[in-house]
C-alpha cells in the first residue's frame, strides 16, 4: 500500500496518528450500521416479495374480471360510469427514519361514498366486482408501495455503507498506518544520528 | 405535491382506478409516457405505473430511488406473465447483499 505523500515531521505524525484513530472508529460504525441496515433490508425484503406476489395476482384477477365485464360496453361508455368517482382513498405520507435513513410511512383510509360510480340500469353487474376487489386491494397496494420504496432506498443505503467500509478498511487505514510507520522510522533513525553526531564530538573534544 | 394517487397505464385498465378516486394517464408514444411520467414525478406523491409502460422509463424512475417520495410502483398488466418488478426486488437485492435470499427460499419450498 502506497503511504502518503507528507513531510516526516512530529506534527504530522501526531495529527496522522488522531485521524487514524478517527478512521478506525469510522470504520466500526459504519460497519455497525451496514450490519444493522442489511438485517432490517433482510426482513423487509421477504415481506415484500411475497406481498408483491400476492397483490400481483389479486390485480391480474382484477383486471381480467374488469376487462370481461368491459367488453359489453363501448370505451366511451366505461369511461363515462367512472369519470365520478364515489370513493376516494385518504392516506397520509410521513417519514420516518429507520437507522438514520429516511424511509416513507404510508396509512391509508378509504372514505366510503355510495356504492358504486354507475347507475345500476345503465351499466351491467359485472362491474361490481373488479370495483369492490380493487378497494379491498387498495390499501395492499399501498403498503405494498411503502415496503418497496423502504427497500429501494435501503439497499441503496447499504450499497454505500459498504463502499465506505470497504474503502477505510482497505485503502485509508493501512495507508495511514503505513505512513506512521515511515515517519516513526524516520524519526528514530534522525535522533540516532543526532546522537552518534554528539558522541562523536564528545570524543572528539576528549 | 398532491396527496393523490396517479395511475399511468393501458387506457382500458387504468379507468378502474377511477373508482377510487386516482388520477388516471394513458398517453400513447414513448416520448409522451416519458414526459407524462416526468411531470407526474414532480406532482404526485404515488404513482402506480404498468409494466410495458416502466419499461420505457426506466431511468426516470432509478431518479427518485434515492428519496422518499415520489413513491412509484410497479402494477402488472393483465394478461402478462414476466415478473418485471419481482425481478427488480431480485436484482437490487444482489447489489445490496451479494446474494438472492429470497429466490433460494422460494425454490426450497417448493
Amino acid at each position: 500500500m502506497a503511504r502518503l505523500n507528507v513531510n516526516p515531521t512530529r506534527i504530522q505524525l501526531k495529527t496522522l496518528r488522531s485521524r487514524l484513530v478517527v478512521a478506525k472508529r469510522g470504520h466500526k460504525m459504519l460497519k455497525d450500521k451496514c450490519d444493522e441496515l442489511i438485517k432490517k433490508y433482510t426482513s423487509l425484503v421477504k415481506q415484500n416479495y411475497s406481498l408483491r406476489k400476492e397483490v400481483e395476482e389479486k390485480l391480474k384477477v382484477i383486471f381480467s374480471s374488469f376487462c370481461f365485464a368491459k367488453s359489453y360496453l363501448s370505451t366511451n361508455e366505461v369511461m363515462k360510469h367512472f369519470m365520478l368517482p364515489t370513493k376516494n382513498l385518504s392516506f397520509d405520507l410521513t417519514t420516518r427514519l429507520l437507522v438514520n435513513v429516511s424511509v416513507p410511512t404510508i396509512s391509508t383510509t378509504i372514505r366510503e361514498g355510495v356504492d358504486s360510480p354507475y347507475a345500476m340500469l345503465d351499466s351491467n353487474s359485472l362491474f361490481d366486482r373488479p370495483t369492490k376487489e380493487l378497494c379491498e386491494v387498495m390499501p395492499q397496494v399501498l403498503h405494498l408501495a411503502e415496503i418497496e420504496k423502504t427497500c429501494q432506498i435501503l439497499s441503496f443505503e447499504i450499497e454505500h455503507a459498504k463502499r465506505r467500509v470497504n474503502a477505510l478498511e482497505f485503502v485509508m487505514i493501512p495507508q495511514l498506518e503505513e505512513t506512521i510507520k515511515y515517519i516513526t522510522m524516520k524519526i528514530d533513525e534522525q535522533e540516532r544520528t543526532s546522537k552518534i553526531r554528539l558522541l562523536k564530538v564528545k570524543s572528539m573534544i576528549e | 405535491m398532491e396527496d393523490k394517487i396517479a395511475v399511468l397505464g393501458n387506457k382500458d385498465i387504468v379507468v378502474l382506478f377511477k373508482a377510487v378516486g386516482c388520477d388516471i394517464f394513458s398517453p400513447a408514444g414513448r416520448d409522451k409516457i416519458r414526459a407524462t411520467l416526468n411531470k407526474l414525478i414532480q406532482n404526485y406523491k404515488i404513482i402506480l405505473i404498468q409494466t410495458n409502460y416502466a419499461k420505457l422509463c426506466e431511468d426516470l424512475i432509478e431518479q427518485t430511488r434515492i428519496s422518499a417520495y415520489p413513491v412509484i410502483v410497479v402494477i402488472p398488466n393483465k394478461d402478462e406473465q414476466n415478473n418485471y418488478a419481482l425481478d427488480k426486488i431480485m436484482t437490487d437485492m444482489e447489489r445490496a447483499i451479494g446474494a438472492k435470499i429470497v429466490v433460494e427460499e422460494d425454490k426450497n419450498d417448493r
